[in-house]
């Protein structure tokens, strides 16, 4: 029986319900909420003022960040909110920054997105915010973007702030009516084949999965630990390099998984323990829907699947042959389609409330999920070169990774240059491994 | 099958996957160009290999054979099963 969306009321797919179990069990250890930031550097600096009422004019447009989940009598949850405009800036929608004064504040934009995602995860209630920074005497800013991955993926936030940076550009981007309220179905048709696309992903899954993850233990009172960003810059010319040998390497087109095993083998040292000798990695990485019905514009909710990838901890060692083994793992699930099934079978799973899913995941994985997270996003769907007059010099993506495990590197590129980000909760691995890790992404993934 | 008919059908699997038009699609571009990423090729693999029974990710994926989509389409005639 087909149950349609109605006004105001938005059925959440698979995706979105595996990630809210994921920021339940990330509040439940870390006390933090599941969120993502974007930092924009802006060669100049607009006023903040003038940036921050026009990002909650923009915002306030779009009646869905203020709603909030609920279940229907057909057992799906739903997105329920409300058209009515609030009387005042609702609390869903914050801004926020500061001016430092000579010699008070550092512009650096991963410190300022540690200090801000810091502060930020901590706070309920919000859904979306803008924070600018800047310095009396500088003549550059750093806008940070923050954004509740309830309601957001990273494409979603792009297509977003695209959209906002329009606005400030004096232009009136062409909205529609799907955007600015979505809808979709309960899509609880279909039960016996759903149930058996769920069977067939679980086998596949159980493939990869075995009692020999490797893992990083989670340190004592994660609650009161900050989350720590590190971030490198490749520069456009080695970005292009780091492609050429990708394609030489993994094969023609075959960046992600070139990047993947160069991630592991920068991540090796970490896990190279005898206690762990024989165990496996186990990666799960998100992806696009490769489907060019959902490859429209979306803002809202999340329009993702989950691909699987798993290799002997000794194997990271050889960087080159574990690229090819990779591409073959991803050939493979492309074969099976298993990122479809998972989407299908995931459409059952929203029947167990979010708490529940969490436990039943931690169970199913052996309370390992997966070894470190990776995601490889590619070019913005923010194309837009300048915001008020002035230069966009860099556009970088920074995630809180669900713990376990609570590690994980990404790579985001803007512009031609290719940045990599690793983000983790304090005492997952030390300051000093983690600027480690990177440099020696950085020296492999060129090499 | 015809080099051309494979161009066709190959065009429209790209237009499928990048969500333009088919007509928009240059044979003489290199697929790179175009914007496929490493998950979307997969997909573009996927589909030769069901449509034109050639496992091309088993070839080791030499950039020479995706120059364009000319050239995809020679290698694929060159080898497709009559």
């Amino acid at each position: 029986m087909r149950i349609p969306s109605s006004p105001h009321k938005r059925y959440l797919n698979g995706a979105d319900w595996c990630l809210r179990a994921l920021a339940v069990g990330t509040k439940k250890r870390t006390g933090r909420r599941l969120v993502f930031a974007v930092s924009v550097c802006l060669e100049g600096a607009p006023d903040p003022e003038q940036l921050k009422r026009t990002f909650i004019l923009f915002s306030q447009q779009f009646p869905v960040l203020r709603g909030s989940d609920a279940r229907c009598w057909c057992l799906a949850p739903y997105w329920k909110y409300s058209a009515s405009l609030p009387p005042r800036v609702p609390e869903e929608i914050r801004v926020g920054g500061a001016v430092f004064a000579q010699g008070e504040g550092s512009l650096d934009p991963v410190k300022v997105v540690e200090e801000t995602m810091n502060r930020y995860s901590a706070i309920p209630g919000w859904r979306i915010a803008l924070e600018v920074f800047k310095t009396q005497s500088s003549s550059n800013c750093v806008l940070v973007f923050l954004f509740d991955h309830a309601l957001f993926d990273a494409k979603g936030a792009d297509s977003f702030i695209h959209l906002f940076f329009q606005k400030v550009n004096g232009e009136q981007p062409q909205l529609s009516e799907a955007e600015i309220a979505p809808r979709a179905d309960a899509q609880l048709e279909n039960w016996g084949k759903r149930f058996k696309d769920g069977q067939q992903a679980n086998r596949c899954i159980l493939k990869l999965m075995n009692e020999q993850t490797a893992y990083l233990p989670l340190p004592p009172e994660l609650t009161t630990r900050p989350i720590r960003l590190y971030e490198h810059c490749f520069t456009p010319e080695e970005a292009k390099r780091i492609q050429e040998r990708a394609f030489a390497v993994a094969g023609y087109l075959m960046f992600a998984p070139y990047a993947l095993a160069t991630a592991a083998s920068a991540f090796h040292p970490l896990f190279n323990r005898p206690a762990m000798a024989d165990f496996d990695f186990v990666i799960s990485t998100s992806t696009d829907k490769q489907r060019a019905a959902t490859r429209k514009r979306h803002l809202f909710f999340n329009d993702l699947s989950f691909l699987f990838f798993q290799f002997p901890v000794k194997a990271a060692v050889q960087r080159d042959a574990l690229a090819g083994l990779l591409r073959d793992q991803l050939v493979q699930q492309a074969r099976d389609g298993l990122p479809a099934i998972l989407e299908e079978g995931n459409l059952l799973m929203r029947i167990f409330p979010a708490k529940w899913l969490w436990a039943f995941l931690m169970k199913f994985y052996r309370n390992r999920m997966s070894s470190f997270a990776f995601t490889s996003l590619g070019e913005p769907q923010m194309t837009l070169s300048e915001v008020a007059g002035y230069r966009v010099m860099d556009y970088t993506h920074f995630p809180v990774i669900p713990t376990p495990p609570g590690l994980g590197l990404i790579l985001c590129q803007h512009a031609g240059k290719l940045h990599a980000v690793l983000s983790c909760f304090e005492g997952v691995i030390s300051d000093e491994e983690a600027k480690a890790v990177l440099a020696r992404f950085r020296e492999q993934a060129l090499a | 099958m015809d080099k051309d008919t494979i161009i066709i059908q190959l065009k429209e699997r790209i237009a499928f996957l990048l969500d333009k038009d088919p007509a928009a699609i240059s044979a003489d571009q290199p697929l790179h160009e175009m914007g496929l990423d490493s998950i979307a090729f997969v997909d573009l693999l996927v589909f030769i290999e069901k449509q034109f029974k050639i496992a091309l990710a088993s070839s080791g994926l030499a950039q020479e054979d995706f120059k364009s989509l000319n050239c995809l389409a020679q290698r694929i005639a060159r080898s497709a099963p009559l």
